[in-house]
């Protein structure tokens, strides 16, 4: 009888995530992350006011509440992507899984999953059941547009992902690597408070064009009117213009992740 | 990997429901009075659109009455007896059997509803027995900062799929245990 086990590249990626997955969250951690997402967005919820609309209730929900979640993802992603890229070449590990029966793009692609998407997915999946169980009405009325908002709304955190990734692969070193990550996260948003303050005061295109595809929930913000920000003024746009950013911005973090792929599959020595 | 979706289910669940028992009162407003009811009359003293994130205290003193709350559709064409003052006790009845009676009993009466939903909640006292009877009520309505009743039966469905999801990690801890990692 032969007992031979067939390569199939799908179940070699599957090996090679379970590991992953249960190295970079071991057991007390994926669950304190929920419980940490969990409790911030729902304590955080806005009550309705009369005389208020319950989508600009929601609009300014998603902007205030999600500051430190988005904060606590942004770190959870250099710290992540810092041990999980950096920190693995800098211990020898990154050689030994490329020694694996694995394809590099594999590799990178699991790389990525377990650092940036896993933490992403918590961000999304906690703001949806924030949203459905505070703004039930909103979510009822607006399913599609209030999915859409989240996304928009937690699409810098794959941008800053991209970024501290392909930081990471040059220095090579993960504490290092977390230090750039936090630097690079308060840069990031000094960055947008200052193209927020430029494109509400000199209305330039250019600014306006850079704050929405770096940031597509101002976007949406100034499709249905930044009534919660009366500090910001922007300029008025459609739906679809409003969308367009935000696949814009998606289309950026692809276009880096892209490079870094190819660097990482073609250029890439780990020692 | 086994089991550890489920004790994210369940972690979620139990935040959940602690969750839900922080809630933040954030406004009050209320609705008081007082009189004499006679036999054969009811009194409609509350109708109003009650939101999940509202919570309704009622409070009702006096002997001899009935006390009726009631809830319905808050787009629902309703009678007009049923928007508030005094009407014949059998008339309202009438109208109230047709609606979903959250509570019918006799007064005194001191009680807390919220509601997952929106609802138009309608509170009727009806002297159906004695020839004179005084009351005096006070219906408060408490504005949360979360819905307690939606939070807290979602925690409980969040719970209850986490237990029984995490069974493999549970099994898996304990076979470590017992058999010692062989």
């Amino acid at each position: 009888m032969d007992f031979q086990v067939k390569y199939s590249r799908f179940r070699s990626l599957l090996e090679f995530l379970s590991i992953d997955l249960s190295m970079a969250y071991r057991f007390p951690l994926a669950e304190i992350y929920a419980a940490l997402y969990t409790f911030f967005l729902v304590v955080s919820a806005i009550p309705q006011f009369g005389g208020v609309s319950s989508l600009i209730v929601f609009f300014a929900y998603l902007y205030f509440a999600t500051i430190l979640p988005k904060f606590i993802t942004n770190i959870l992603i250099a710290k992540n992507v810092a041990y999980g890229f950096a920190g693995e070449i800098e211990r020898g590990l990154m050689q030994t899984y490329l020694t694996y029966p694995i394809k590099r793009l594999d590799i990178f692609v699991v790389k990525v999953f377990t650092c940036i998407l896993v933490p992403y997915f918590y961000f999304i999946f906690s703001l949806l059941l924030a949203s459905y169980l505070l703004y039930f009405e909103v979510f009822e009325i607006y399913g599609s547009q209030v999915l859409l908002l989240i996304i928009s709304v937690a699409g810098p955190c794959i941008l800053f992902g991209a970024i501290i990734t392909a930081a990471s692969l040059f220095i090579r070193r993960g504490g290092a690597s977390l230090g750039l990550g936090i630097a690079a996260y308060f840069t990031i948003a000094i960055l947008e408070m200052a193209m927020l303050y430029f494109a509400g005061a000199t209305r330039r295109y250019e600014y306006i064009l850079a704050l929405f595809v770096l940031e597509p929930y101002l976007a949406f913000a100034s499709h249905y009117g930044s009534t919660f920000m009366p500090f910001v003024h922007l300029p008025s746009i459609t739906f679809e213009e409003a969308a367009s950013y935000l696949i814009a911005h998606y289309f950026l973090s692809f276009i880096v992740f892209a490079v870094i792929a190819f660097y990482f599959i073609r250029r890439f020595e780990p020692t | 990997m086994t089991g550890r979706l489920g004790s994210i289910i369940l972690t979620i669940g139990l935040i959940l429901y602690v969750t839900s028992m922080i809630h933040i009162p954030f406004s009050h407003s209320e609705v008081a009075g007082s009189g004499t009811i006679f036999v054969d009359e009811a009194k409609v003293i509350f109708s109003d659109v009650i939101s999940p994130m509202e919570k309704v205290s009622i409070r009702i003193h006096g002997f001899g009455l009935k006390v009726y709350i009631v809830t319905a559709n808050p787009d629902a064409r309703l009678d007009p007896i049923l928007m508030g003052g005094t009407v014949n006790a059998s008339k309202i009845k009438e109208l109230i059997m047709q609606l979903n009676v959250v509570f019918e009993g006799d007064s005194p009466y001191s009680g807390e509803v919220d509601f997952s939903h929106n609802v138009r909640l309608i509170i009727v006292i009806s002297n159906e027995v004695s020839g004179v009877a005084t009351v005096n009520y006070v219906v408060k309505v408490t504005r949360m900062n979360i819905p307690i009743v939606r939070v807290r039966s979602t925690s409980i469905n969040l719970i209850l799929i986490g237990c029984v999801t995490s069974i493999p990690l549970v099994a898996l801890k304990l076979k470590d245990k017992i058999y010692g990692g062989r």
